[in-house]
């Protein structure tokens, strides 16, 4: 507790008549002087600090110190610590503080005397009227703030490649973006498992380590004849993008050479686009047999070719005529009776590209069956296997003959009235009888109805009945169009068509009498609906949707 | 002068600034299919560069405003070609980056960038309206003037107090000694009048714009019973109202002018936090290219 007696009125004042003190008890530890206004002494002067001096009650009178570079007049002399005991004057911008003697319950006792006169100017200065006499700066966080995002961006992620670091005290912290999610799984936040010279670009066999398999676009050395070799993985496939993607789509990427391709022994077209006037008309892919003598008979080899839509003609060596297997009155399914429906016989397979193969058995055997003699009609020839099928039948035919037991109920059997008697009635010995029968079956079965119904059946000239019948063998082409990518189930649903009108808005099969017709589209029936992106109010199409720009990765399988 | 400063010469700047923009679009709309746009694309690297050759520019205008000896153009041409291109450069940065942004060092470094175009824009406000409301509220004088008018009728107030009765000498005596004028950030910048004076009882109580105290030098008029005493309050309430009135004054003086500064400490600050981040980004970028 402080004794401070102040001079309000006096000779300095205006207007004294004598002195007049007021006294205060300050119940603090320390006194403070200075020049703001919540100091204990509010002492207005021209070199007048804000918290100029502070006195701590020591005894019987006070210890002082007054902050870095300010000083007090302490009984006439300049000081900045010192001890103040009763009788002490100490000066300070006009003003006068005396110490003088505690009265009992005091720690201590101060008179103080106000300046006399104290000018505007340091009136002015006792108050914070500006941002810069605040602890506002703009120096210090300034440099606080650009050393430390240069040591947090650049010098931490650069010296400490530690996993154990949090996200942003380490080099992720220099991504640019995500990662594709199998990337990320593959190499986690492992920034150097690409990036692993500094200020090199990222090399190819980073990408290669994985990706084993890709293949180049285009064969040596074409491939490094139109430049493609020293293109970088990452020219195309760019990481670190928002939102994820990793593949350039772009027709541009296709285009710039593509447009006019001219590089040696080139047999494509221009492809500038996708209209009727920018990319060429399709091509299909036919596997074509061909056959040539042999022996007696004919050797056949399949290959693929390629030939344009309109010329081209499906030689797989089946009859099968899809409108009649359309029509609701000429077919129906064995078992409900309906009409046959396009996915009767075409089953989508996972890729929602190709179709699984079609099958003899599985889709045509229902109705129609191998049998060959109306009175066994339990017997049936095995399919895809002539010579097996001609000793079937005179394996038949000879138990028949020979075997009185089996022979005898087939002659009582009710007779079709245009098979006479005689057919069945043979004299001679049962081997010959059979054999005779057999040759009559299999010039029935190979060229009136049987095999010949679906299969091409050259007759050769020879007396031995093996060599006689050589049907063509028959090979489905899998994949018209090996060179694109298409999605069946995509277009399963189409303005006013679903289910087979969906299918026949494409594959003509209604009106196809013949199974040489290609029932492929061309791009005429695409464009309807598609258009590259300059196409208004089209579904556009980039040349990667259809086609692939490593050739052979996606394809494996389609045979 | 601060509304020259958008039509400096018919706003030249201002021109700079859009054809800025409409090329940045053009360079960022000639992007193909084939290279998306990205800040690694050559449009994305032309955007950046000159992006960043602006920022810097941008920045020095810190330097050239304190050059007064320069005769690299006049102040007031940087700062219209400043704040023109600054806005700009929020364009340019936006098309640099792609539009795509994330928890890393680059997005940071555009967003401190665009916390300092922010801030410039609030500067530029207060640039704009705050110097014509700060001259109409001194109306003529300066700030030193309104303090020494107000230290004189601190003067004569307190004179005047010990003439009259001793509540009112002390309640005049301590609402002219608590009288609080500036502080610190937010008061100045608010304009709080954290004012206090003592009754005789010893109780303080607020003295907001200095209302209290008069009234109650007013209401101690109709009590007093010495014409003398009548005159002394009535000098007094005039000298108190005039303190209200110079009080006033000043601390609209020093808000509008601590708001002509205050967007300068995060503007500054974040500027040269903008620089750092902006060669991270850069050194960044090609570190792991």
């Amino acid at each position: 507790m402080v004794l401070l007696r102040e001079l309000i009125s006096g000779p300095g004042h205006a207007a004294g008549a004598g002195l007049e003190y007021r006294d205060r008890e300050i119940d603090a530890a320390e006194i403070t002087l200075g020049c703001a206004p919540d100091c204990t002494l509010q002492i207005l002067g021209a070199d007048v600090q804000r918290q100029h001096a502070r006195l701590k009650t020591d005894g019987d009178g006070f210890s002082l110190s007054c902050v870095r570079g300010a000083t007090v007049m302490l009984d006439g002399k300049a000081v900045r610590h010192g001890r103040l005991a009763p009788g002490s004057e100490l000066g300070l911008g006009g003003a006068r503080l005396r110490v003088t003697v505690a009265p009992p319950g005091f720690d201590g006792a101060l008179e103080f005397t106000p300046a006399s006169d104290v000018p505007a100017s340091a009136f002015e200065a006792a108050y914070l009227t500006d941002l810069e006499q605040t602890r506002l700066s703009r120096r210090r966080p300034a440099w606080l703030l650009a050393i430390a995002l240069i040591a947090i961006g650049l010098i931490i992620p650069w010296t400490l490649h530690r996993d154990a670091l949090p996200w942003w005290a380490s080099d992720q912290i220099w991504s640019t973006g995500p990662l594709l999610p199998a990337h990320e799984v593959a190499i986690g936040s492992d920034c150097s498992a690409c990036h692993q010279v500094p200020f090199q670009r990222v090399q190819d066999q980073t990408c290669t380590t994985c990706h084993r398999d890709m293949t180049d676009h285009a064969v040596e050395p074409l491939n490094s004849h139109v430049g493609l070799a020293d293109i970088r993985c990452a020219t195309c496939h760019k990481e670190h993008n928002t939102p994820v993607h990793i593949t350039i789509t772009a027709d541009a990427l296709c285009t710039d050479c593509h447009a006019a391709p001219d590089w040696p022994e080139n047999r494509l077209a221009s492809a500038q686009g996708f209209t009727l006037a920018t990319h060429p008309p399709f091509n299909v892919d036919l596997l074509v047999s061909t056959q040539a003598p042999r022996g007696t008979g004919l050797a056949y080899s399949w290959a693929w070719q390629s030939s344009p839509l309109a010329d081209a003609e499906d030689r797989s060596n089946l009859k099968f005529p899809h409108d009649l297997h359309l029509d609701a009155n000429k077919v129906q399914d064995m078992t409900s009776g309906d009409a046959l429906s396009c996915g009767s016989c075409h089953r989508l397979q996972a890729d929602q590209e190709h179709f699984a193969p079609i099958r003899m058995e599985r889709h045509c055997r229902d109705c129609h069956d191998l049998k060959f003699d109306r009175n066994a009609p339990d017997r049936e020839l095995p399919h895809a296997n002539p010579a097996e099928a001609l000793l079937t039948m005179e394996g038949h035919y000879m138990r028949l003959y020979a075997d009185p037991d089996v022979g005898q109920p087939t002659r009582e059997r009710r007779r079709l009235p245009d098979r006479g008697a005689a057919a069945d009635t043979c004299t001679g010995p049962a081997y010959l009888c059979a054999r005779a029968r057999t040759a009559r079956e299999a010039e029935t079965q190979f060229t009136v109805r049987g095999c010949v119904t679906c299969h091409e059946v050259t007759v050769h000239e020879t007396t031995d009945l093996l060599g006689r019948y050589q049907v063509a063998p028959v090979r489905l082409t899998p994949d018209f169009y090996t060179n694109a990518r298409f999605n069946h189930r995509a277009h399963l649903t189409q303005r006013d068509a679903t289910g087979d009108a969906a299918c026949l808005t494409c594959h003509a099969a209604d009106v196809s009498s013949a199974s040489a017709d290609v029932l492929m589209p061309d791009i005429d029936h695409c464009v309807t609906c598609h258009g590259d992106h300059r196409q208004r109010g089209l579904i556009q199409l980039n040349c990667v949707d259809c086609h692939s720009f490593h050739p052979g990765v996606l394809m494996e399988g389609a045979e | 002068m601060f509304a020259n400063l958008l039509r400096y010469r018919a706003g030249r700047y201002l021109w700079w600034s859009l054809i800025s923009i409409v090329a940045g679009w053009a360079i960022y709309a000639s992007h193909t299919g084939s290279e998306p746009p990205n800040g690694g694309t050559w449009q994305g690297y032309v955007l950046g560069t000159w992006a960043a050759l602006l920022i810097v520019w941008l920045a020095a205008l810190g330097y050239r405003k304190r050059s007064y000896r320069s005769r690299l153009g006049t102040t007031q041409g940087w700062t219209s070609a400043h704040v023109y291109l600054g806005l700009a450069v929020w364009v340019l940065a936006t098309l640099h980056c792609a539009f795509q942004f994330g928890w890393n060092i680059h997005t940071l470094a555009y967003g401190l960038m665009t916390v300092v175009i922010l801030s410039g824009i609030v500067g530029l406000y207060a640039y704009i309206n705050y110097p014509a409301q700060l001259a109409a509220n001194r109306a003529g004088h300066s700030r030193s003037d309104l303090f020494a008018e107000l230290h004189e009728l601190n003067q004569a107030g307190q004179s005047l107090a010990q003439r009259c009765s001793a509540d009112v000498q002390i309640a005049v005596q301590t609402s002219i000694e608590r009288t609080s004028i500036g502080g610190g950030v937010l008061a100045q910048l608010s304009g709080r009048d954290d004012s206090r004076f003592e009754t005789l009882d010893g109780g303080g109580q607020r003295n907001t714009d200095q209302a209290p105290v008069i009234d109650l030098v007013a209401s101690r008029i109709t009590r007093a019973d010495r014409r003398t005493e009548v005159n002394h309050l009535q000098a007094l309430l005039a000298i108190l109202c005039r303190r209200q009135s110079v009080l006033r004054r000043l601390r609209t003086d020093i808000r509008l002018q601590g708001w002509l500064k205050a967007w300068l400490y995060l503007h500054v600050p974040l500027t040269l936090g903008t620089l750092a981040a902006l060669t991270a980004h850069i050194v960044a970028t090609f570190i792991y290219w």
